[in-house]
C-alpha cells in the first residue's frame, strides 16, 4: 500500500487531480499530513523546535498544523553578514535548520560567493530556489530531486488546465528571462519551452545566467549605506550599473517584439514575469500588433509580484485584452508551494490536492477553515507533496476560500479572485516615532 | 459570505468607538462618519474643510496674548489634568485601552503624570533656552549689527498644522504646548493609535477658560493619514506656513509632497535607540546589576514603543562578559516600571523564527527570555538584521566602545551610556555619526524640557522668525 503521500502525489496523474471526491481527499490529505509532519520533524530543526516548543506531537487535526506553519521569513533569518564575511559553513548550517539537507551532505571548501555556495547545495542533489522581496535580501526554499521532478510532472500534465495541452514541441519560443538561475520561474519557463516549444527557435532575453550574487547586491549595498561605509561613487556605479541592464534588457526586449511581430501567424510560446509582459505587451502594441492578434495555439506563462515596480491597477485587464483567443495559464500561486492553484472555467483557482489549504485570521493565528461557505482571511497551507523542507507556510495574501462545490461542477475548496496582499492594503495609518534605519537608506537605491 | 465573517463583522461594528473632534477649541458635533478597518473601526464627525483654517487675512486669536498669560494658562491646565475632576482624562484612557497597542497600567501612569509637562519651571526652560527669554515673543528684540547698527527681531506666531505620532500619550501634550507657547493657531491631526488624548488635554484647557483666545487657538480632528482630498487642499501655504510632522516613514515622504516655497516641514523623524556599557559595568555584581537594571530601563520605555528605546545594546568585554550582562538585563526587563508593564506584546511570528533560527547557531548566537513578551535578549556578534521589537534587545560584544560607534548612525536618536564618565570620550565621534542624544544609561526616557529634539530647538523652529531692519 503507498503512502498517502505518495497516493496524492500520484493523482497528477490522475488525469483530473482537482476534482476529487471530497470526503476522501480530506481523510487523506490528513494522513499525508501526519506522515508529512513525522518524516520532517526528523530532519528539520526548525520544524522540531517548533513541536517541542508548541506541544504539538501529533496531527490529529488541521488545528494541529496552525502552530506548525512557518512565516516566509524564515527561509531567509539567516544573518547577511554570513554571506558578506564569506561565512559559507554558518550559512550551510542555517540552511540545514530550515530545510531536509544535512551539514554532511554539502561541500563548501573554497566556495568564493553566494552563486558558487548555491551550486554546492544544487550539485548536492538539492536545489535552492531564490525569490526576492523588496528589503533584496534573498529567501532560500529548498527542493530535492523528487520535488524538481514532481514539478516536472505537473507542467506536463495540467498547463492549461482544465483544457490540458498536449506536450508537444510545436511552438516558437520566447523565455523573457535569463538563461539560468536559481529561481523557480526560470526552471519552470524553461521546462515549459523543452514541452511545448522548438528548441531550435527558443530565444532568450539574456543568455548570462541570473546571479543570486546581482540580487543581493541592493541588500549589500543598503547594509555598506546603514554602516556609512559605502562611498558616493559606489552608490552611483550601483545605479548607473542597474540603468545599463534596463537598457541591455530594453534592447533584448526590442529584438524580441520585432520577431514576434514577423511571427505572430504562427503558434507561440511566451513566458515572462508580469512586469516583463506588461513591457512586452505596450511595446508590441506600439509596434502596431493589435490586441487579440496573436495565433490561437500561442501559450502564455505570466506571473510573479511586480516587488519594485508598481504596474498600473489594470494590467491583468490589459493582459487577457492583448491575449484575447490564446492560451493563457491562469494561477494563483508562490514559489513556496508546489504547482499552482489553476483556474477552472468559471475563474475560481482550484486548490492541488497536496495543498491543505489553512484559511488564517490576518494575525495568521486561528484556523477558520469552514464546512461550506466563503471564509476570508489569511492563506496558508501544508504542502505535503514537498520533501526538500516542510511545507507548512502563512502567506502574506487575504483571499477569500469557497469551501463548497465550485460553480463548475467540482469539488472544493476555491480560492476567488479577489487576492490582495495584507501589506498592500493599507492597514491603519498608526503614527510613531520608533523607527528602524532602513528608513533613512530606502529610497536612496532602487530596486 | 459565511457565518464566520458576517460574525466577525458585526461584532467589530458594535465595539467601535467615538472620537471627538475639536474645532478652534469647542467640541465639534457634527454628523459621524466610520473611519478604520474592521476589528478596529471607529467614528468621527464629518470634516468642515472651512472651519480648520484660520484665514491669513486676520490674526490668530492669542497672537498678542502675553505669553506670562499663555504660561499661566498652561499651568493651570496641568492642574487640571492632574485633578481630572471632570473626567476627560479618565474617558479618553477608557477608550484608549481598547485600542492602543500599549497595556492598560502603562497608559495608566503615562496618563498620570501628562501634567508634569504643564509645569512653570519646564515651560520657561522651553522659552529662556530656546528663545532667549519672552521678550522675543512678546514684542521687537533689539540687537546690535556691525558697522553700530541695530535691528529688532520678534518670534511671530505661525501657523501650524501638526501630524502628531501615537506611540506615547506625552507627544499629545508636548506638541500642546509647544503650540500654546508659539501663540500661533494649531490645527493637529489625531494619529489612529492615539485618538483621545490631545482632544482630552484641549478640552480641558477649554474648560479652564472658555472661550480663551489660546483655547480657540486650537483644533484637533481625525482624517486618514495620507487621504489627498483633505491633504492636498489644507497643506498649503494660505493657511499654513509649517508642516510638524512626526515620524513614521510614509507619513514623511507623504508629507514631503506638500512642500513647497512658503510652506516648510519640521520633521521629528522616525528614530531608533542604542546604549553603549563600558567594561566598568564588570567591576562588581553590584555595578554590573546597575549596569543591567539602566540598561533594561532605557529599552522598555514605553513597552519599547518609543524613539528613545534602546534596541541594541554594545558591551565592552568578552563573549561571556557580554552572556553575563545580558542575562541579568533579560531578567530584569520583566520587571514593570513607571512606563512599562512587567509583560509586554508576545513576540510576533515572524521575529519569533528568525530568534528560532539564531538559537540554532549557537555558540556565535545564544537567546534568553521566551516569546511571552516578558523579555528576550539575544547576544550576536554583530547586530541582528530584523528590528528587535517588544522588549527584545540584541546585545553585541565589543573590545572597545569606540567600535560600537561604528553602529550609530543618522538614523540614532539616543545613546545611554554606562557609566556616565564615560560619554565625554565617546560624545564627539557619536555626534559626527549623527547621533542627537547622549545619555546616562537609564536616562534615556523623557526628554528635559529647553534641549534640542532630533537635533534641532523645536520651539524656535516653529516660530517665524521676523526682522526690523
Amino acid at each position: 500500500m503507498a503512502s498517502a503521500r505518495e497516493q496524492i502525489r500520484s493523482l497528477v496523474l490522475s488525469g483530473d487531480p482537482f476534482d476529487q471526491p471530497a470526503d476522501e481527499l480530506k481523510e487523506l490529505r490528513l494522513e499525508a499530513a501526519r506522515e508529512t509532519f513525522t518524516a520532517h520533524r526528523e530532519r528539520i530543526p526548525l520544524l522540531r523546535t517548533r513541536a517541542e516548543e508548541t506541544g504539538v506531537r501529533e496531527i490529529t487535526s488541521l488545528d494541529d498544523l496552525v502552530p506548525l506553519l512557518f512565516s516566509h521569513t524564515s527561509y531567509k533569518s539567516y544573518p547577511v553578514s554570513l554571506i558578506t564575511a564569506g561565512r559559507w559553513d554558518r550559512l550551510l548550517r542555517w540552511y540545514t535548520t530550515v530545510s531536509a539537507v544535512e551539514p554532511d551532505d554539502v561541500d563548501v571548501d573554497g566556495v568564493r560567493d553566494i552563486d558558487e555556495w548555491t551550486d554546492r547545495v544544487t550539485a548536492a542533489g538539492h536545489r535552492p530556489y531564490i525569490t526576492s522581496g523588496t528589503s533584496g535580501k534573498v529567501s532560500f526554499l529548498n527542493c530535492d530531486a523528487s520535488d524538481l521532478s514532481f514539478l516536472h510532472d505537473i507542467l506536463e500534465q495540467l498547463t492549461c488546465w482544465p483544457d490540458p495541452l498536449p506536450p508537444k514541441p510545436v511552438r516558437r519560443g520566447y523565455l523573457l528571462a535569463p538563461a539560468s538561475g536559481p529561481m523557480r520561474s526560470i526552471d519552470g519557463f524553461r521546462w515549459h519551452a523543452e514541452v511545448f516549444a522548438r528548441p531550435e527557435e527558443t530565444r532568450l532575453l539574456t543568455e548570462d545566467p541570473m546571479r543570486v550574487s546581482e540580487l543581493m547586491s541592493s541588500a549589500l549595498l543598503r547594509r555598506r549605506m546603514a554602516e556609512g561605509t559605502a562611498t558616493p561613487r559606489e552608490i552611483s556605479s550601483f545605479e548607473s550599473a542597474s540603468e545599463t541592464r534596463e537598457r541591455e534588457l530594453g534592447a533584448a526586449l526590442a529584438r524580441i517584439v520585432e520577431d514576434i511581430a514577423a511571427h505572430r501567424d504562427e503558434p507561440l510560446l511566451i513566458a515572462g514575469m508580469n512586469n516583463q509582459q506588461f513591457s512586452l505587451i505596450q511595446a508590441l502594441r506600439a509596434r502596431g500588433v493589435p490586441d487579440g492578434s496573436l495565433h490561437p495555439d500561442t501559450l502564455v506563462l505570466s506571473g510573479g509580484g511586480n516587488k519594485g515596480r508598481a504596474l498600473p491597477d489594470d494590467y491583468q485587464q490589459q493582459f487577457a485584452a492583448f491575449y484575447a483567443g490564446v492560451r493563457r495559464v491562469r494561477s494563483y500561486g508562490m514559489t513556496e508551494l508546489q504547482g499552482s492553484c489553476l483556474a477552472c472555467e468559471k475563474s475560481r483557482y482550484h486548490i492541488p490536492p497536496w495543498v491543505i489549504p489553512l484559511v488564517l485570521d490576518e494575525p495568521g493565528e486561528t484556523l477558520l477553515n469552514a464546512e461550506h461557505g466563503v471564509v476570508e482571511g489569511r492563506f496558508a497551507f501544508l504542502d505535503v507533496s514537498l520533501e526538500g523542507r516542510w511545507g507548512g507556510l502563512i502567506s502574506g495574501d487575504r483571499v477569500l476560500v469557497d469551501f463548497s462545490p465550485c460553480e463548475c461542477g467540482r469539488a472544493g475548496p476555491v480560492v476567488l479572485p479577489d487576492i490582495q496582499r495584507y501589506g498592500d492594503l493599507g492597514g491603519d495609518d498608526k503614527i510613531t516615532c520608533a523607527a528602524t534605519l532602513d528608513s533613512y537608506v530606502r529610497g536612496m537605491i532602487h530596486g | 459570505m459565511s457565518d464566520t465573517t458576517l460574525d466577525g463583522v458585526a461584532g467589530t461594528a458594535a465595539g467601535s468607538v467615538a472620537v471627538v473632534h475639536i474645532v478652534r477649541g469647542e467640541v465639534d458635533h457634527g454628523a459621524q462618519t466610520t473611519h478604520g478597518r474592521p476589528g478596529a473601526a471607529f467614528t468621527a464627525p464629518a470634516l468642515d474643510l472651512d472651519r480648520l483654517v484660520w484665514p491669513r487675512s486676520e490674526p490668530g486669536p492669542a497672537f498678542q496674548v502675553p505669553v506670562a498669560e499663555i504660561v499661566d494658562l498652561l499651568v493651570e491646565t496641568g492642574e487640571a489634568l492632574r485633578a481630572d475632576r471632570a473626567g476627560l482624562l479618565a474617558e479618553a484612557l477608557e477608550r484608549m485601552v481598547r485600542v492602543s497597542p500599549l497595556p492598560a497600567q502603562v497608559l495608566e501612569r503615562a496618563y498620570a503624570v501628562l501634567w508634569r509637562s504643564f509645569r512653570r519651571p519646564n515651560l520657561y526652560a522651553q522659552i529662556d533656552h530656546e528663545l532667549g527669554g519672552t521678550d522675543v515673543l512678546d514684542g521687537w528684540r533689539e540687537v546690535g549689527l556691525p558697522d553700530d547698527r541695530t535691528a529688532a527681531v520678534r518670534a511671530f506666531p505661525p501657523r501650524l498644522v501638526h501630524i502628531i505620532a501615537g506611540n506615547a500619550p506625552g507627544v499629545a501634550a508636548m506638541s500642546v504646548v509647544r503650540g500654546a507657547l508659539t501663540k500661533g493657531v494649531n490645527l493637529l491631526k489625531l494619529p489612529s493609535n492615539d485618538l483621545f488624548t490631545a482632544t482630552a488635554i484641549l478640552r480641558t484647557m477649554a474648560a479652564v477658560a472658555p472661550g480663551h483666545p489660546v483655547v480657540r487657538s486650537f483644533s484637533a480632528v481625525y482624517w486618514r493619514g495620507g487621504d489627498e482630498t483633505v491633504e492636498s487642499v489644507l497643506f498649503r501655504p494660505q493657511f499654513f506656513d509649517k508642516l510638524v510632522a512626526w515620524g513614521g516613514e510614509a507619513t514623511i515622504r507623504g508629507a514631503l509632497r506638500y512642500v513647497g516655497p512658503g510652506f516648510e516641514l519640521v520633521s521629528f523623524d522616525p528614530k531608533t535607540s542604542i546604549s553603549l556599557i563600558g567594561r566598568e559595568a564588570f567591576e562588581s555584581p553590584e555595578t554590573l546589576a546597575r549596569a543591567a537594571e539602566a540598561g533594561a530601563a532605557d529599552a522598555t520605555f514605553f513597552n519599547q514603543q518609543a524613539c528613545v528605546a534602546s534596541r541594541f545594546q554594545f558591551v565592552e568585554g568578552s563573549r561571556d562578559d557580554a552572556d553575563r550582562y545580558a542575562a541579568l538585563l533579560c531578567e530584569r526587563l520583566g520587571v514593570a516600571r513607571e512606563f512599562s508593564s512587567a509583560d509586554g506584546p508576545r513576540v510576533a511570528a515572524g521575529l519569533r523564527e528568525e530568534i528560532d533560527v539564531l538559537r540554532s547557531l549557537a555558540p556565535e548566537y545564544r537567546v534568553w527570555g521566551g516569546y511571552d513578551g516578558r523579555g528576550l535578549v539575544i547576544r550576536s556578534p554583530e547586530p541582528v538584521d530584523f528590528h528587535p521589537d517588544g522588549k527584545i534587545v540584541d546585545v553585541v560584544p565589543v573590545a572597545d566602545l569606540s567600535e560600537a560607534v561604528g553602529h550609530a548612525g543618522v538614523a540614532t536618536q539616543t545613546v545611554g551610556v554606562y557609566p556616565p564618565t564615560r560619554k565625554a570620550e565617546l560624545r564627539d565621534a557619536l555626534a559626527c555619526a549623527g547621533v542627537q542624544r547622549v545619555v546616562s544609561l537609564g536616562g534615556a526616557g523623557g526628554m528635559p524640557p529647553g534641549l534640542s529634539h532630533d537635533g534641532f530647538y523645536p520651539l524656535q523652529r516653529l516660530m517665524r522668525w521676523v526682522n526690523d531692519e
